[in-house]
């Protein structure tokens, strides 16, 4: 092209105009990379802001008896161990409280061992937080490095410790919910995540893939089949919080299932059942059908021909999609919402009526870190995202890799 | 020669599949027949209870469902909320939709494409949470430092937030349609001298032209039943308004807020959020039967 501009066939004028041209041709194809530049910055921004957010700096008041007590990490060799040093420095007997049962629970429950990697100017302190403590201020990472000497001195001067907290620790993810925000785990957000995309699982692979395969290879061309792609195309677009109205008012009240996981699982499995059919039918159409005419040629029947040679052929794609519904079905909050997921619930969901139990999903938690009127949970909340983010990314990871491993050309 | 009769064998697993996968395909039909059934149900209760009046319904102006004393039902505030944060989110979402579209198809390398396609996908699995928690946290403060009046919860920021999370839906669609334009159509035009620019702009961009136009209306639909952004960032609070510094409360946040707050089952207000649900999945589904009507009416076909 610039060979061109210098062509002397050409006019000055329509030289200018050639250039004038190409340079709306430069400005255009700026304008297009902008908006995956913007995507990608906010991808980014997303994330970083949620990191500022889970590491804080917080100044702690502790009301307890063991009121500015940090330990070294290097004393505190073990879990155990930590418990037994802030019970001694309560003046309570760590023997005693600990072996037994109740006591133990108790104090389990109420306690909670922390690594802080910078506290009142030291590195490497071990704090044991109990439910007395409460956290005076906390600020974002950036901001708290920013305002560090200022805070450490205020804190100082109140007889607070002042400590760089990460937020996204063991402890976040072995302990239950709680509603003080230095006791608060996402363990069991984690562990009802588990139990509903199980269900959803195998509810909408086993749903979605069937509905797949009757309308790709059994379906007769008639108006009953035309009515199953209008009524799933249509599936597809309904908000999922409409879903949401459906499992509130069908699972959770006409069927009494209560709030449960069962209830949340049917919900959510309706919800992705377009998504999986989608894709499943995508996948089984690339199938050619020269395959199906030799299945049929030697004498296959039907059903032979789809179990030996369809759906072998097409399980990389149906994995991937129902992997990407997946996905989706693990970061939905609203339809959850409605069916009265709840926020803060104490135990983990098990034993033989698991079905039945309430529940809440990591999405919920986040949300109902939200809700709740104590404003230092808006940081336990960006740890929890940095975890389902996590999750998503790694799940997003593992379909590539199929896609990039497995798929076939025909 | 005598027929070994192999077509006449029984052969009850066929059938027994075929029932099977039959009645895995029925229980998307059942699925529409219960959004309706339940939505219908409810909505049938409020609109005939006696503190109710269809015609305040459509046409009154305010939305005060739990004020014991001045308890009305105009749904126009939270239409108006929705249409704000809709508006906001499409003025966002088009441009960055379509260009990205244009980018992909037109001016990317085969190499850059699948390192950005995944990209995309990463920014369409970002729970709709995680997106409300960033644009009231740290998108809403910022606006606030150099926009005047912007209240705490607003239409702005969660539109804009929400106008990034329309971008991949908007964009995979414009971009299938963009490279369903054959090859030999961009090729005549820069026969004829045309510069990159002018190809896109006058002949692919017109050429997919019903595949963006589909994409932009099934993008309005995802906004106008998005809930939790609008929940985290955009208030609760029904307002009669248009401008965006202010706060909203959408339909999908009322659903939200009534079925949260302890609410009697029975009363007005409870029965409200299934009306609302039904104005939500009417409006949605009338959406995407016109994007569908559109890419089958006008698209261009080419043999």
């Amino acid at each position: 092209m610039s060979n061109l501009t210098q062509n002397t066939l050409l006019t000055p004028e329509e030289r200018k105009r050639l250039k004038a041209r190409q340079r709306t041709g430069g400005i255009l194809k700026f304008l297009t990379v902008l908006p995956i530049v913007l995507a990608i910055l906010l991808i980014l921004f997303v994330f970083l802001s949620n990191i500022n957010n889970a590491f804080v700096w917080q100044t702690i008041k502790r009301t307890g008896s063991s009121s500015g007590m940090l330990f070294d990490k290097k004393e505190v060799t073990s879990q155990e161990k930590g418990f037994e040093l802030e019970l001694e420095a309560r003046g309570d007997d760590p023997a005693e409280t600990l072996s037994d049962e109740e006591n133990r629970r108790k104090f389990l429950l109420r306690s909670r061992i922390d690594h802080l990697p910078e506290a009142n100017g030291e590195k490497d302190k071990v704090i044991v937080w109990t439910s007395r403590d409460k956290i005076v201020d906390q600020r974002p990472y950036l901001e708290g490095r920013r305002l560090k000497s200022e805070l450490a001195a205020e804190a100082a001067e109140e007889g607070y410790d002042f400590a760089l907290n990460p937020l996204l620790d063991k402890a976040f993810l072995t302990r239950n919910g709680s509603s003080r925000p230095h006791l608060a785990g996402f363990r069991t957000a984690i562990v009802g995540t588990l139990w509903v995309i199980m269900l959803v699982i195998l509810l909408s692979t086993v749903v979605g893939v069937g509905t797949a395969v009757y309308l790709e290879e059994y379906a007769p061309k008639n108006w009953f089949s035309a009515v199953l792609e209008v009524n799933l195309r249509n599936l597809a677009g309904v908000p999922s919080i409409v879903y949401g109205l459906l499992g509130a008012y069908t699972f959770v009240r006409s069927w009494q299932m209560g709030s449960s996981i069962l209830a949340a699982a049917l919900t959510l499995s309706l919800l992705i059942l377009p998504v999986v059919v989608i894709a499943s039918r995508e996948a089984i159409r690339a199938v050619p059908s020269s395959l199906r005419q030799a299945s049929y040629g030697l004498g296959a029947t039907k059903l032979q021909t789809v179990n030996n040679v369809v759906l072998p052929n097409a399980v990389t794609g149906i994995v991937t999609g129902v992997i990407l519904a997946i996905a989706r079905a693990i970061g939905e909050t609203a339809p959850l919402v409605m069916i009265g997921g709840a926020g803060f619930i104490s135990t983990i969901p098990g034993g033989w009526d698991v079905l039945f139990d309430r529940f809440s999903v990591m999405p919920l938690q986040i949300y109902s870190y939200f809700i709740v009127p104590d404003g230092n949970f808006r940081e336990v909340a960006s740890a929890g995202i940095l975890i389902l983010l996590s999750l998503l990314i790694a799940i997003y990871f593992v379909a590539f890799l199929i896609r990039l491993r497995f798929e076939r050309k025909w | 020669m005598k027929s070994i009769g192999l077509a006449k064998k029984a052969r009850p697993q066929e059938e027994i599949v075929r029932f099977a996968l039959l009645a895995c395909a029925l229980i998307s039909i059942a699925t529409t027949i219960g959004v309706i059934y339940s939505l219908s149900v409810e909505t049938f209760q409020f609109f005939t209870h006696p503190a109710v009046s269809v015609k305040e319904f459509f046409t009154g102006r305010q939305w005060s469902p739990n004020f014991q004393n001045n308890q009305h039902f105009g749904i126009a505030p939270l239409v108006a909320g929705t249409l704000v944060i809709t508006g906001i989110a499409l003025l966002v979402g088009i441009p960055l939709g379509v260009g990205s579209a244009i980018y992909l198809s037109e001016f990317a390398s085969n190499r850059t494409r699948r390192i950005i396609m995944p990209i995309l996908e990463i920014l369409a699995g970002i729970p709709t949470v995680v997106l409300g928690f960033f644009a009231i946290f740290t998108l809403t403060p910022i606006l606030r430092s150099f926009i005047p009046g912007m209240e705490p919860t607003n239409a702005m920021s969660a539109g804009i937030i929400m106008g990034f999370m329309l971008l991949p839906t908007v964009s995979s669609i414009s971009v299938d349609s963009m490279r369903a334009v054959p090859q030999r159509l961009r090729e005549a035009a820069y026969g004829l001298g045309a510069t990159e620019a002018e190809v896109v702009m006058k002949v692919i961009v017109p050429a997919a032209l019903s595949g963006i136009v589909a994409a932009i209306i099934l993008a309005m639909s995802r906004a106008i039943g998005e809930t939790m952004i609008v929940v985290l960032a955009a208030g609760q609070k029904p307002n009669l308004s248009i401008d965006p510094r202010e706060t909203f409360q959408t339909m999908t946040a009322y659903i939200v807020s009534a079925a949260t707050g302890d609410l009697e089952p029975g009363t007005p207000p409870a029965l409200a959020l299934y009306a609302v649900g039904m104005m939500l999945f009417l409006i949605t589904l009338v959406l995407n039967i016109i994007s569908h009507y559109v890419v089958n009416r006008f698209s261009e076909k080419y043999d």
